[in-house]
């Protein structure tokens, strides 16, 4: 499913561009909040293994979501993730944690489609859209996917 | 925040803002001790009607602003003097009030309710029965000077006035003008006169009727009184139209952004504590560092007093909840509200409505009898409520009673067992069978009714309560009734905590959930032979946990550290084991639902003086982790 605001055809959508485990994903830049640097978060009790815990944000309690875990991203070489993308869906606010920020760039929204439903490889579960650009693949999370709050309440 | 929001809309919003407020003054008005006498409380019952038919006819409400419409007429009739009240009418108005209200939220969420005019209807009734105050309307006026025979007679003057008061409320005063000085007083001979003025609608046969056998031994003169019933002092001696404390509106999120603002000054300045180098105590960065923390304490509590508003609107609501529920179950009953002046803050007050709603419908559909048991069992027809609101220790008590049969603990008892809550060849406390009140899907009624029988038990109301950080009793005398009491905290913002260290984190314990620190040592523990460990704490043998190993962040077989033993509302205990003690004080709550989840034995969350993040335990979550079988985790 594409969100609205990018599902118009030929306007031209901003998408941040990030990096988790030596892969680039994105996100469209009105989903992200802000980007922050690394603070120590306080672990959650029993927590889900992507879920690193929970950190102040002026005030507000942030949890912090590791991105490559999320997304089961092979360990192997990783880069330590050190990079706070906070976003908000649907009144929530998370941290996502990538290794560094790359850009901002603009696609036309009609070229964002639905990811296969089967594929060997990534996308698997988390991605809302795919597009060429530039000869490279673009690969647009879906926040609500990802993180387990969110998915407590779809259930 | 994406679309901005209609202006209309936010006129509309103001609109039933401004009603809930009307519709208290219309409550208090027509509650006023003047109201029957045509005095100012009239007056602010019509301009509140007034107002509410005003404002719904701009935005088109017509169901509403027809029957404010119609009310208005009424209270017109009664602020002219065409007419006035009557005790019974004041129940009729009530109840016309009570629809205004129902109206309202109606008009409130769109919805349609069905033209229903009986209110009104029963309203005018009550008018019409209520005659025309220039003739029967007033009061009687009633003069009684015994003569010395009606004492030599053995009658009793208190007996004949005795039987005036239960005529209707009366007012008696007694006149010794007569009586001379000692020396010529004859102690055989009756010198005092009474006065007593009493209701309109008596009719005058049958105050004869008291007086019929000592009708020829007394002067007695029964007539209609041209002047009106005085009204008390209390309400002439406030000024009808003085200057009002300005107030102004303010929406709740801007009150909720400055307390958590402040909630962050108050970090941000103990984080300059901790900064500050402690070598120079009297250095002027210290003393400036600590002028700030008074004025931020202060700053917290006037914040927090903007926060916390009186529980009267809360009980106003429950009054009507009260009325509606006793005509559906034809009970009828009364609810006596107390200290309403009681200050609560506002996001306990509208989170109290749901728990305390189901409450009073319990009340009335299982706590009180049937007219005819009560009436048998030597009690008034209509039953009694009491809602009462009061402060103890740093804590608001809400207190619901009612003057019913009270528990019926055999019946409880047998359920229980039938239902399998409790083994058959138990003797239970009383209070133990109270209790099972608050069980799951527990429920005496024989038949689902329509009231409180909607598959949500007490549980529900406790869970409620407890996510307030509140606790819930129940004590019950067989025939006497039930009393429910409900202690929460003044506020969600703030609460007493302990800081303790455990698997290297620092946690959050309630105050409230504490019952007892000690050291760990191994003369106190027993160990049970399946391999856990008990502690003797309080007379009792209670399970040791190990806080950290129970959250994930540890191993169990830790010696040494403190054990904090921690109860529940129904005083089920557990023992947790913590590295170490830090500190007690006053910690900021922080939402932690809202973005993480239901995260295990968590409650909410804090920030510490250091900026970092500390979680808020769940006690009863806690004790249930505590005592339920071993973590599925290591199973696995």
């Amino acid at each position: 499913m594409l969100p609205a605001d990018i599902s118009t055809a030929d306007e031209l959508i901003e998408l941040l561009a990030f990096e988790a485990a030596s892969e680039a994903f994105f996100l469209p830049v009105g989903q992200v909040k802000e980007i922050r640097s690394w603070s120590e978060p306080t672990p959650l009790p029993l927590a889900e293994p992507a879920m690193k815990g929970v950190i102040n944000l002026r005030g507000t309690v942030l949890p912090l979501v590791d991105l490559a875990t999320a997304l089961q991203l092979p360990a192997a070489g990783r880069a330590p993730s050190k990079v706070i993308v906070v976003l908000e869906d649907r009144g929530r606010i998370t941290g996502l944690i990538v290794t560094r920020v790359i850009d901002i760039i603009s696609v036309p929204a009609s070229s964002l489609e639905p990811p296969p439903q089967i594929s060997a490889h990534a996308p698997g579960p988390g991605i809302a859209a795919i597009a060429i650009h530039d000869g490279k693949l673009i690969r647009v999370l879906c926040p609500k996917q990802l993180f387990p709050a969110a998915r407590e309440d779809a259930a | 925040m994406n679309n901005t929001p209609d202006p209309l809309d936010q006129i509309r919003a103001g609109f039933f803002v401004e009603c809930e407020d009307l519709l208290e003054s219309l409550t208090d008005a027509i509650a006023a001790p003047d109201f029957s006498g045509g005095g100012e409380a009239v007056n602010i019952a019509f301009r509140a009607v007034h107002s509410i038919k005003g404002g719904a006819s701009s935005f088109a409400m017509t169901a509403l602003a027809d029957f404010a419409h119609g009310l208005e007429n009424h209270l017109e009739e009664l602020r002219s003097g065409a007419r006035s009240a009557t005790p019974a009418m004041l129940g009729d108005l009530m109840r016309a009030v009570d629809h205004l209200a129902k109206l309202i939220t109606a008009a409130k969420s769109g919805a349609v309710l069905p033209n229903d005019t009986g209110p009104l209807a029963q309203l005018n009734a009550a008018l019409n029965r209520a005659a025309a105050p220039d003739q029967d309307g007033a009061p009687w006026d009633i003069r009684f000077r015994p003569s010395v025979e009606l004492y030599q007679s053995g009658n009793e003057p208190l007996h004949l006035l005795n039987a005036l008061s239960d005529l209707g409320a009366c007012q008696i005063s007694c006149d010794f003008s007569a009586i001379p000085c000692i020396a010529e007083l004859d102690a055989e001979s009756g010198w005092l006169a009474w006065h007593v003025i009493l209701p309109s609608q008596t009719s005058e046969t049958t105050i004869r009727e008291v007086f019929d056998f000592v009708e020829d031994v007394c002067d007695l003169s029964i007539i209609r009184s041209h002047t009106p019933v005085p009204t008390p002092e209390v309400a002439s001696g406030r000024p009808s139209a003085g200057p009002e404390a300005a107030t102004m509106r303010v929406a709740l999120e801007r009150i909720d952004e400055l307390m958590s603002l402040v909630g962050e000054l108050v970090i941000s300045q103990s984080m300059l504590v901790q900064i500050l180098p402690k070598a120079a105590p009297h250095s002027p960065a210290v003393m400036a560092v600590e002028a700030l923390g008074g004025l931020t304490r202060d700053l917290q509590e006037a914040v927090m007093a903007i926060r916390t508003q009186p529980i009267k609107p809360l009980f106003q609501r429950m009054g009507r909840i009260m009325r509606e529920a006793a005509t559906t179950l034809g009970k009828p009953a009364e609810l006596i509200c107390r200290g309403e002046a009681t200050e609560v803050d506002r996001r306990i007050i509208e989170r109290l409505a749901e728990p305390l709603t189901h409450m009073i419908r319990n009340a009335i559909d299982h706590g009180l009898e049937d007219p005819k048991t009560r009436a048998a069992a030597g009690k008034p027809e209509s039953g009694a409520l009491t809602l009462s609101a009061s402060n103890r220790s740093g804590r608001v008590i809400i207190e619901l009673s009612d003057d019913g049969g009270g528990i019926d603990r055999d019946k409880v008892h047998k359920i229980a067992v039938k239902r399998g809550l409790i083994a058959p060849d138990t003797t239970p406390t009383d209070a133990e069978v109270d209790a099972l009140l608050f069980h799951p899907g527990f429920s005496t009624a024989d038949a689902v009714s329509l009231m409180s029988g909607r598959g949500v038990g007490l549980d529900v109301v406790r869970t409620a309560i407890t996510d307030l950080g509140g606790r819930i009793s129940i004590q019950s005398t067989p025939g006497h009734g039930t009393s429910f009491t409900v202690s929460l905290p003044l506020t969600l913002a703030v609460m007493d905590a302990m800081v303790v260290r455990a698997g290297g984190q620092k946690f959050i314990i309630p105050l409230a959930a504490i019952l007892e620190t000690a050291a760990m040592n191994s003369a106190s523990i027993v160990d049970d032979g399946f391999g856990s460990r008990l502690i003797r704490l309080r007379g009792r043998l209670s399970p040791v946990s190990d806080l950290a190993a129970m959250l994930g962040f540890g191993d169990d077989a830790q010696d040494g550290g403190i054990v904090i033993l921690i109860n529940d509302e129904d005083d089920n205990r557990t023992a947790l084991r913590v590295d170490d003690v830090i500190e007690q004080r006053q910690v900021v709550v922080k939402a932690l639902r809202e973005n993480c989840g239901d995260v295990a034995g968590i409650a909410s969350a804090t920030i510490l003086g250091d900026g970092r993040v500390a979680l808020i335990l769940d006690p009863g979550e806690l004790i249930t982790m505590a005592n339920a079988p071993r973590p599925l985790r290591e199973a696995s």
